[in-house]
This record gives C-alpha cells, structure tokens and sequence, in this order.
C-alpha cells in the first residue's frame, strides 16, 4: 500500500517536471523562429538566384510560405520541426537535419570526453579541498578555479598544442578520426580537445563541490561517521561527497551550456567536423536555417539535460521521491 | 558606499590586485596611441612574421603588422565592451527586475521570457544575434547585452522579493510611503552591493564572449584590431609564429582574471559568509 503510494508520488513528480519543461522548450522555440524571421535579406531572392524575374521570386516566396503571417509561419514551422523538418540549408540546398545528423558523432565525442576529463578533475579537488580548508591544496584547487573561469578554452587549446603537438610532436595538432577507424587514433586526436575542455569545465565544478562538501561535512553526522573510527575515505565519500551530490549534480547540468560554446570553439581551433564548426560555416555564409538548427538542437538538449537532472534528485535524496 | 569599498579593498588583497591591473589597462586603452610605436594597420611586407624583438616586442603578423601595437589597440574594444555591456545589463535588469518584483502579472510574463532566454547557451544567442545585425562592435554589444540580461533580471527579482517581507519595508509601507519612494530609498539601495559584484562578473563574461565571437568570425570586423580577431587571424600561421596568438591570448586572460578576481574580492567583502572561505 505504501510502496504503491510512493510510486504514484514519483511518478507525479516525474510528470509535474515534464509538463513544466514544455513552455520553456515553447518559448525556445518562439525565440529560435523569431530569429529567422528577424534575419535580413530574403531566401525566395537567394533561391530563385541572380536572373530571376520579380515574378518569379513571388512565385518562390508564396511557395516557401513567406508570404503567410508570424503565427502561420510560426506554426508551420514548429509543425515541421515535430516532425524531425528544420528546413533546408540556403548554401547546399540540403535538409539541416541530415547536415547535422552527419556531424554528431565528433560533438557527442568531445562532449562526452571533455565532461569525463572535467569530472574526474573536479570531483577529487573538490572533495580534498573541503577535507582540508584553508591548506595548499585547498588553495591550489581554488586559484585553478578562478583561473579556469579567466582563461578562454581557445586560448588553453594553443598553449596544449604548442606543448603537445609542436614543441613535443606526440600529439596530432588538430583533425578528428571516427571512432569507426579504431580506437587508437580516435583517442590521439581527442585527448587534446578534450583535455582543453574539460580541464575548464572543471573550474566550476571543483568549486561547487567544495562548497557542497564543506556544508555537508560540518554536520552531526559526519562527527558520529569519524568518532565510531571509519577510514577517512569511506566518510569522504560513502557519507559526505554521497550528500552533496545534489548541488554537484545541478551544477553539472548548468555547466553544460558552458561546455556547448566550448565545443563550438574547440571544434574550430582543432579542425574537428562536429556540429560546432557546422555553427562557425554556417555563421559566415549566413546559413540561417542551419543556424536556427543547431541553436534549437543544443538548446533543447540543455533543457532536456537540466530536465534528466532534477528527475535524478531521486536517486540521490529518498525525501525528494514522495 | 565609497568607504566601504575601499575597506574591503584593504582587506582582500587579490581583488586590489585585480582592481590595479585593470585600471592599468584601462589607461593603456585610451592612451593606445601614445603607448603604441607602430600605427596598428600599418602593413609591412618585409617584415612579416617576425619574432618578438625590440622594435617588434610581441612580433608581427602574416602581413608585417606590430602584433604589440595591435593588441593595445584591442585593449579598447575589450575594454569598451566590457563596460557598455556592464553598465546596460545592470541597468537594464535592475528595471526587468524591480517590475518583476512588484507586479505580479508582468512578473509571470517576464520570467518565463527570461527562462526561455536562458535555456539557450549564452554564446549560441549572441553568435545568431550578430548574425542577424552583422558583425559590428554595435551589434556585439547589444548581443552580449541580451544574453546577460536574465541573469541579472533574476538576480534584482528574487533580491527584491526578499526585501518586501522584511519589516522596515512593511513598516514604510504601512506608513503609507509611495511605491517610487520606497523604491528609491530602500530597494535600490540594498541592491547596490550585490548588483556592483554581478556587474564585475558580466563585464569577465562580456570581455570573453566579444573575445570567442570575434576568434570565430562572428563579432569584431578584421578591420579594427580586438583580441579576438587578432587570434583568429594568427590562427593559420600558429605553427610557424606563435606569437601572434600568445601574446594576444595571455593579455585577454590576465584582463578577465583580474575582474574574475575584483568580483570575488568584492563579494567576499559585501558577504560575510563568503569571508575566509576561498
């Protein structure tokens, strides 16, 4: 009877955080389309090319809709979008999604390699910083914080590239292998990027953890874990980095957009084909469509992240389950 | 107000540091032409990427420019961007967020408009900005502007919120003290602190963001030198001078350092609880 009244008590907090994310992916969406709309110039003139009578681009533009309303082209739009349609590239005359889809396997690489790197980074400086406030090493850990906010991911990304791959050439200094052509040069080519990246990313991380850990272990209970003579890492970690996992997971989640303009960049100082360097070209051809997409896509993942995150709290905190 | 600042200055030595090589650049911004000995545009040929030297002290491009010459110069529009961005995100959300805090109805309109806003990763939002005004220092401004914008706004609404349940407010206003008054008297004057510490963090964020936009091909047109572009352009030749990256690269992290510093320092300062925690 209780079980089943927990579960019914989960199972609407997992509705009630869906239900909440909708309008923020409305209004994304909203502002993702008015950026188009707002864009200059006119698609039906660039389509229809440079001989093209007036008629003739009228024709285009009522064809393409663009002669509807904001709400008419709106609705279209987000109509096509459900249905997995971001439109069509204005330089290749091909559909975004394809465009993309052929660019996500880098993105999702480095994404996911540079968050590793940024996590096991943070995770033990944050941990050890708060066990011993005030030392060298919390110090340390913090001054690299700060540093990592100060420093530009493409600026790290040089400095590793000069060391790494020219002054010392045991790194490739930029290009990207698929994962398909074995793991060996699939890692070559990553570490570096990733290392940039993550390295950053685990500024804020780090700092958060430390934080998180330093109020969890000024409590009774981590007194009690110590007193009764448990080894110093089981209360670190089984009692303590354990609860304050919530605010480290938050911030995780937060970072993310972080991490998504870092990878723009680290796609554009190493010469990686990922969907960032798809946003640079399409940026200087003025791409629209392309740009719309791939904003919508990183937005909507960010959300959708944030949204996997808050439902996580669960596992982490019983309490927050009922 | 003033005192207060510089006490806190005194007792946090980093963000007096910071405080200090900020204003350095600062002055070495509007002074670019009396520091720099070499007109930044000007090209020449034989000299084309030099190594760092006397006359050349961070080196010289791919087409012979001063590489020195060219990143004071960038010091101004770093500078400049910084502080416009800072002062109308400030400006502007501290009006977002007062509205917010206080009429309920525009309160529900604007915060969603602002968490819409925020879902979308800042630099995304500001590159499609630019990329429907045109890269010009303008419209890199306003971008960067938009996207800080509800930070701050949440910043002032939940701040301002807090302070309506406190007594002294409820006291002014069964008093029957006017809106604008209370307002002006005991709103935005508790707002100062934290809204000086937030303007210190947007004007790092701006700085970095004019710096990425521009290092992309998104922001700061070739034509006036900011380290953005600077970089960019060194991009290609990296192999054979990297000096034209470095340099740029280490003035621009040591500016948004120092304000990142600055920042703490004052919260630091303005916040007890943060006291002797970094």
């Amino acid at each position: 009877m209780c079980a089943a009244l927990s579960v019914l008590a989960m199972l609407e907090y997992v509705l009630r955080r869906i239900v909440a994310t909708i309008p923020v992916l409305l209004l994304v969406a909203i502002i993702v389309f008015s950026l188009l709309y707002l864009a200059p110039g006119d698609p039906a003139a660039v389509l229809a090319g440079d001989q093209a009578s007036a008629e003739e681009i009228a024709r285009i533009r009522s064809s393409l809709g663009l002669d509807q309303s904001f709400l008419q082209r709106f609705l279209q739009w987000g109509g096509g979008v459900l249905r997995g349609d971001l439109g069509q590239s204005v330089f290749s005359g091909r559909p975004v999604t394809s465009l993309i889809a052929q660019r996500l396997e880098p993105t999702i690489a480095l994404t996911v390699l540079s968050l590793l790197v940024a996590l096991l980074i943070a995770i033990p400086l944050g941990v050890l910083a708060a066990w011993r406030p005030g030392s060298w090493l919390d110090r340390g850990a913090m001054g690299f914080a700060v540093l990592g906010f100060s420093v530009p991911v493409f600026v790290l990304s040089y400095c590793l590239i000069l060391l790494l791959a020219v002054a010392l050439p045991v790194l490739p200094v930029q290009g990207y292998k698929p994962l398909m052509d074995g793991i060996g040069p699939f890692l070559r080519h990553m570490i570096l990027p990733a290392f940039a990246l993550g390295v950053l990313n685990a500024a804020l991380i780090a700092r958060t953890t430390r934080a998180a850990m330093l109020e969890v272990l000024r409590q009774d209970y981590i007194r009690t874990a110590q007193a009764k003579g448990l080894p110093v890492m089981r209360v670190l970690i089984g009692h303590a980095l354990k609860n304050a996992a919530i605010p480290i997971v938050t911030i995780i989640g937060i970072s993310f957009a972080m991490l998504i303009s870092g990878v723009v960049v680290t796609e554009t100082v190493f010469n990686i084909p990922g969907v960032g360097r798809l946003t640079v070209d399409a940026i200087l051809r003025r791409d629209y469509p392309v740009i719309q997409g791939v904003i919508l896509l990183f937005s909507v993942a960010y959300v959708l992240l944030n949204l996997l995150i808050d439902l996580s709290y669960g596992l982490f905190d019983p309490r927050i389950r009922l | 107000m003033n005192a207060g600042v510089a006490q806190a200055m005194r007792r946090h030595r980093g963000a007096a540091v910071g405080a200090a090589l900020l204003a350095a650049m600062a002055l070495a911004a509007i002074a670019a032409p009396l520091i720099a000995p070499i007109d930044p545009q000007l090209i020449a040929p034989f000299d084309r990427l030099q190594d760092p030297d006397a006359r050349y002290w961070f080196g010289t491009d791919q087409i012979g420019r001063d590489v020195f010459s060219r990143t004071v110069y960038g010091a101004r529009v770093s500078m400049m961007v910084g502080c416009v961005v800072a002062l109308t995100a400030i400006f502007s959300g501290l009006v977002l967020g007062l509205l917010a805090g206080f009429i309920r109805w525009v309160d529900g309109i604007l915060m969603r408009v602002m968490d819409g806003l925020m879902a979308i990763p800042s630099i995304l939002l500001a590159i499609a900005l630019v990329a429907i005004s045109g890269p010009s220092i303008r419209s890199i401004v306003i971008a960067i502007t938009i996207a800080e914008v509800p930070r701050v706004t949440r910043l002032v609404r939940g701040q301002v919120i807090a302070l309506r349940g406190q007594l002294f407010i409820e006291a002014a206003t069964t008093a029957g003290t006017s809106v604008p008054v209370i307002l002006y008297r005991h709103i935005v004057p508790n707002l100062l602190a934290p809204l000086l510490v937030q303007a210190s963090y947007v004007f790092a964020a701006a700085v970095m963001t004019e710096a990425v936009l521009s290092f992309i091909g998104a922001g700061v047109p070739p034509e006036t030198p900011s380290w953005g572009n600077i970089i960019s352009e060194g991009r290609t030749v990296f192999q054979l001078a990297p000096h034209i990256v470095l340099f740029p690269s280490l003035v621009l992290s040591v500016m948004v350092l120092s304000v990142n510093i600055l920042g703490d320092g004052l919260r630091d300062a303005f916040d007890p609880r943060f006291t002797g925690q970094r």
